[in-house]
């Protein structure tokens, strides 16, 4: 099987337990989902439903017990909730040598590190080092990575909720401008429901206990670009909420 | 955003890094110069004579260097250090690396690393001297015995520090096997790599000496042995002064050269008093 045009990603019946025998613990049991190219779906569910376990194994961290990943997996961004930056290695050595493992041609290197670090505001900062850097700063490094190498899906893991409130409001903003400008498809976890209001394009909520299965798929129209103080996002907020 | 502060580091930048500077080498001084002059007081009104002004033993190192004799007995002094620190140095960081990654492997060697930290660095000598004789083999051997357990509970230590969260990164970005040793895991390592390297020259140093007191005809512990049973005080502190100039040296010139190239990455951490 494999997937259509419009589709980046299509899970079908993944299974994924953790520990063995009578320690066994189902945390995906069937799993269906499939995310569209050019979308932004968030995936919304309480701590421990199996987030961070779907977006795992589909980047093969880990490995499943059943079930197919369709679609380009070799060829993902990922950002997580830590910065996970090389500290020895100045801004624009951590994005090149994501470029290099990716077999980007070196010819290209300097102007790709150049356009995605404009684009999240840091092409003053190139040769800084991460320590010399604030988290919020470091983590648009950790977004210039992933984008930088021009995946087919950029993974996300809570990859604001480590910032401080005021600095993860810029940043969700920021990166919204960017990602509807490069209509970039995104799978992005998180648990904090305005974030999900103000984002996606689509909204899978996971039921509350492993093994995750998903309670309701709310479409989300806003039209782009949005305002997260706005009454129709606050709205949405509040719908998602009741379904947690 | 643009307007976002840099971070506390200001424009601390590593190739900024400044040469070495009055308030690098200031207190050093100070505290050399307090030294000596301790010293001095010692000698001259509380020893009885016993103790040589450190002039009597400027005066003996000169004489000892002009005579060619000290680079004779450094240089089999040194060679010694150096086979057993080098070879101490590699054991440890395959034999640290493979404890640090395999649980058997570290059950299986714990014990015997702790057994080997805690036997004295005298008997380590004593048992190779009566086991092998005095050929050189004796002092490599025995330096290195007591040298290695030590160090290779600091890579031990260094691989279970490791940051598993970058290495995950990556495996998502595919860095493969290489690069992720080259880039992500190695420079993990090599402040363990020094911190060993100076604790294992250390240790290898006075080792070296205990082997040499204990029979063998040159080095810088024979001379410490000679002068000794000359009961020439002002010899015994020319021949450690000379050393732990060289050893100065090694640790100025060479490690803390090391730490400039390779940690200069890591802002220095002051820890500020209150006010
Ligand atoms: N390596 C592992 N070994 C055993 N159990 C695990 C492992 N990783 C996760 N789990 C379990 O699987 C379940 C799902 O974990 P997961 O990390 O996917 O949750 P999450 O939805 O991302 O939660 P959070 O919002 O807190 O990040 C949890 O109950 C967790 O205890
Ligand atoms: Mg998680």
């Amino acid at each position: 099987m494999s997937t259509t045009d419009d589709t980046v990603i299509a899970v079908r019946g993944l299974k994924k337990s953790y520990g063995v025998s009578a320690n066994r613990f189902e945390v995906l049991d069937g799993l269906d989902l499939t995310i569209p190219q050019g979308d932004i779906t968030c995936i919304l569910g309480r701590s421990g439903c199996g987030k961070s376990t779907l977006l795992k194994c589909i980047c093969g961290l880990e490995d499943v017990d059943g079930g197919e990943i369709d679609g380009d997996t070799d060829d993902l961004g990922y950002v997580f909730q830590e910065d996970r930056l090389l500290n020895w290695k100045t801004v624009e050595d951590n994005i090149r040598i994501a470029l290099e493992s990716n077999d980007i041609p070196s010819e290209e290197h300097d102007d790709r590190i150049q356009h995605y670090l404009e684009l999240v505001g840091l092409a003053e900062n190139a040769t800084d080092y991460p320590l010399q850097l604030s988290g919020g700063m470091r983590q648009r490094v950790s977004i210039a990575r992933a984008l930088a190498v021009e995946p087919s899906i950029l993974l996300m893991d809570e990859p604001f909720s480590a910032l401080d409130e005021i600095t993860a409001r810029e940043l969700r903003e920021k990166f919204l401008e960017i990602i509807t400008e490069l209509d970039q498809s995104v799978l992005f976890v998180t648990h904090n429901a305005t974030e999900a209001a103000f984002l996606a394009s689509r909204i899978v909520v996971f039921e509350h206990e492993p093994p995750a299965a998903i309670e309701r798929t709310i479409d989300n129209d806003l039209p782009y670009p949005r305002d997260i103080d706005s009454k129709e996002v606050q709205e949405l907020k509040r719908e998602i909420i009741t379904h947690i | 955003m643009a307007t976002e502060r840099r971070g506390h580091f200001g424009n601390w930048k590593p190739e900024n890094v400044k040469p070495l500077l009055v308030e690098d080498v200031l207190p050093r001084f100070v505290f050399l110069v307090g030294f000596l002059a301790v010293w001095q007081v010692i000698a001259v009104y509380f020893s009885q004579n016993l103790l040589p002004t450190p002039m009597a033993v400027f005066q003996e190192s000169i004489s000892i260097l002009v005579s060619g004799e000290f680079f004779y007995h450094l240089q089999n002094t040194v060679r010694r250090v150096f086979v057993a620190f080098v070879a101490a140095w590699f054991v440890s960081i395959a034999l640290g690396v493979w404890m640090g990654l395999s649980e058997r492997a570290e059950k299986f060697f714990d014990m015997g690393i702790i057994i080997g930290i805690t036997i004295p660095g005298l008997a380590t000598a004593i048992i190779s001297v009566m086991l092998f004789g005095l050929q050189p083999l004796t002092a490599y051997l025995a330096v290195f015995v007591a040298v290695f357990p030590m160090i290779t509970l600091n890579f031990w230590e260094g691989v279970k520090d490791i940051d598993l969260q970058l290495v995950e990164m990556g495996e998502v970005f595919d860095f493969g096997r290489v690069r992720t040793i080259r880039h992500v895991v190695l420079p993990q390592l090599i402040p363990y790599m020094l911190s060993a390297g100076r604790l294992a020259l250390g240790l290898a140093w006075k080792l070296v000496v205990i082997v040499e007191f204990l029979g063998f005809g040159n080095g810088i512990g024979y001379m410490l042995t000679s002068e000794y049973n000359q009961f020439n005080m002002a010899g015994v502190l020319a021949w450690t002064a000379l050393f732990t100039v060289i050893m100065l040296l090694i640790e100025y010139g060479g490690f803390k050269l090391l730490e400039r190239r390779y940690l200069a990455w890591r802002p220095n951490i002051e820890i500020r008093g209150q006010a």
